[in-house]
């Protein structure tokens, strides 16, 4: 019915579990919730497919889209638990977009829900792994593992990926697969596209990536350029992961918009060296 | 080295720009000025009439030269023309594609200021109740604006179906957009004494984001960086963010130690009943598979 007025419809989902919903929300069923987007997926399926038939009369309109969220950090879920549900429900039932929302306190706190509120930045994670699932094709076993099933919270999942897996790397920005491009960190979707655009006729150099405002010093050790190579010894070193940890004290994090190329980008740039600052200064959020 | 003067939109600079390229005149021979105060007055085309096809360019070329026309930056008409310059006449037809590029880069970083202005102004945009319409019985609304760009014409588009049911008026230092129920139309640009100060829905909307604001998921940056400060005066609301702002940490702490109260029994009413039906377990069927509700 609501699929007749609306462009969009959401079904919340709550929580990732059926013992999370029987405790806090006894009267939701995971099983109900997912039949009816299921329901509502073949409604949207449908129209679609009407209106791709030549001919055809216009159908009644019908909603184009559906989303749901989720609470984090009311039950006690592992982020793991979070983004497989994400991924049954992306897959599925072709949800647009799973939210994910922080549980946050309330004046009259339940003795049933958890005193403190998981941390802004774990909601911060959860997204950009939610991201990686959609669009860089990473699989959720790839980001959340059964050996640590939450997200680290200090650096972004697809860092945290690559430190795990260094073999892959460097990659090279002029003959590198998009595959291969999507996983470098730094890389985001619209400047892996720009490149494989641009490399098509120039050889691609650090200045040019600069110029796309990738973050160089979250790419230098993971990719080769026309004239950049990073030292063996930066991608095997232990100390790499302390490179990007965020300094010890951090008022805030600005979630919003990766950091302009700073003067001591350009400078690395032009020297060609990798870390001319100290961890203090090299690591911002 | 010849100088061209245009209108400050694309259609005048498009004109001339055809002519230009007609006559093989290269990027580096024009300066472009765009403060012509009439259509056609400097226009002067007759014994210079253009000969030979004009090349085709791109869509894609086309539509980033209409968001870009509406920049702020004065060498955009030139730039424009250079780009324009170098995919038609010197071979490089590929070259939207490259990002790199400087000139693309800078044409997609005005096309990217471009969209974030006019989306500021979709969300910024706040309307004042003025009267109503004796005739039609239509409320009539005014809102003033900034915007940083000639944007006007890219982002009434939005308003006129937003907000069909109402007559209005966004009137900005650049252009003014006025609806009438049927026919968008723009005004020239007028001062910002032109547009009221305050009205009665200013207090409920102040009161509407008060209550909404939620001190538990304060973040100061990601906040400014939605609002940022050079829209404030113009937002009604944007006085309350410091206060609201500051309290944020007293008004958590003092949830986090409030004693936690039992959970409340569920309230009786017949639609929680049918939910709790529908999930108890059934009893199996006498006979044969029973179909899932």
């Amino acid at each position: 019915m609501a699929g007749r007025y609306a462009d969009r419809i959401s079904i919340n989902i709550e929580l990732p579990t059926q013992q999370g919903l029987a405790k806090l929300a006894p009267e939701k069923n995971l099983a109900r919730t997912q039949d009816a987007m299921g329901h509502i997926r073949g409604k949207i399926d449908e129209r679609h497919a009407e209106k791709r038939k030549p001919d055809a009369p216009k159908p009644p309109p019908f909603a184009t889209v559906q989303s749901t969220q989720m609470l984090v950090g009311a039950d006690d879920s592992t982020d793991a638990v979070i983004l497989r549900r994400a991924d049954v429900l992306y897959g599925d039932y072709r949800l647009r977009r799973v939210y994910y929302s922080g549980f946050s306190p309330i004046p009259e706190p339940s003795s049933l829900l958890p005193i403190k509120p998981p941390p802004l930045v774990r909601e911060h994670r959860l997204y950009q792994a939610d991201w990686l699932l959609r669009f860089y094709g990473f699989k959720v076993d790839e980001i959340a593992m059964d050996a640590a099933p939450n997200l680290d919270l200090q650096l972004d999942p697809k860092l945290a990926w690559a430190l795990r897996n260094r073999a892959i790397f460097p990659a090279d920005v002029n003959k590198a697969s998009r595959e291969i491009l999507l996983r470098v960190p730094g890389l985001g979707v619209r400047n892996v596209e720009r490149i494989l655009g641009a490399r098509r006729y120039t050889r691609l150099r650090l200045a040019d990536l600069l110029r796309l405002r990738v973050p160089m010093k979250k790419v230098l050790p993971f990719i080769i350029a026309a004239d950049h190579t990073p030292a063996r010894l930066g991608l095997d070193d232990d100390a790499l992961r302390a490179r990007f940890l965020p300094p010890p004290r951090q008022a805030e994090l600005n979630f919003d918009a990766p950091p302009p190329p700073v003067a001591s980008d350009i400078l690395s740039v032009s020297s060609g060296e990798l870390y001319p600052c100290g961890p203090s200064s090299s690591s911002r959020p | 080295m010849r100088t061209v003067v245009i209108q400050p939109t694309l259609e005048s600079w498009r004109e001339r720009a055809r002519e230009l390229l007609a006559l093989r005149v290269p990027p580096d021979e024009v300066l472009w000025s765009d403060d012509a105060q009439e259509p056609g007055l400097f226009a002067t085309t007759d014994d210079t009439s253009p000969r030979g096809a004009v090349p085709k360019v791109s869509p894609a070329f086309l539509d980033m030269a209409h968001s870009v026309a509406a920049h702020n930056a004065a060498r955009r008409w030139g730039l424009l023309y250079r780009v324009l310059w170098r995919l038609t006449h010197d071979g490089e037809r590929h070259l939207l594609a490259v990002a790199t590029d400087p000139d693309v880069r800078q044409l997609q970083q005005w096309c990217k200021a471009i969209s974030r202005d006019i989306h500021k102004m979709h969300a910024f945009v706040r309307f004042r109740l003025v009267g109503r319409d004796e005739a039609t019985g239509r409320e009539q609304f005014v809102a003033w604006f900034e915007p940083e760009h000639r944007i006007v014409r890219l982002a009434a588009g939005f308003f006129d179906k937003r907000f069909a049911g109402m007559d209005w008026s966004i009137l900005t230092p650049h252009e003014c957009a006025h609806w009438d129920g049927s026919a968008l139309h723009f005004t020239p640009g007028v001062l910002r004494s032109a547009a009221p100060d305050d009205d009665a829905l200013d207090d409920l909307w102040r009161t509407y984001y008060r209550s909404i604001f939620n001190p538990a998921r304060l973040k100061v940056r990601a906040m400014q960086s939605e609002m940022p400060k050079k829209y404030w005066k113009n937002l009604p609301e944007a006085p309350l963010t410091a206060d609201l702002i500051a309290e944020s940490g007293g008004r958590v702490e003092k949830m986090l130690r409030t004693q936690t109260r039992q959970a409340k029994p569920a309230p009786k009413n017949a639609y929680f009943d049918s939910l709790r039906d529908m999930n108890a377990p059934k009893p199996p069927p006498p006979d044969g598979p029973t179909q899932t509700p």
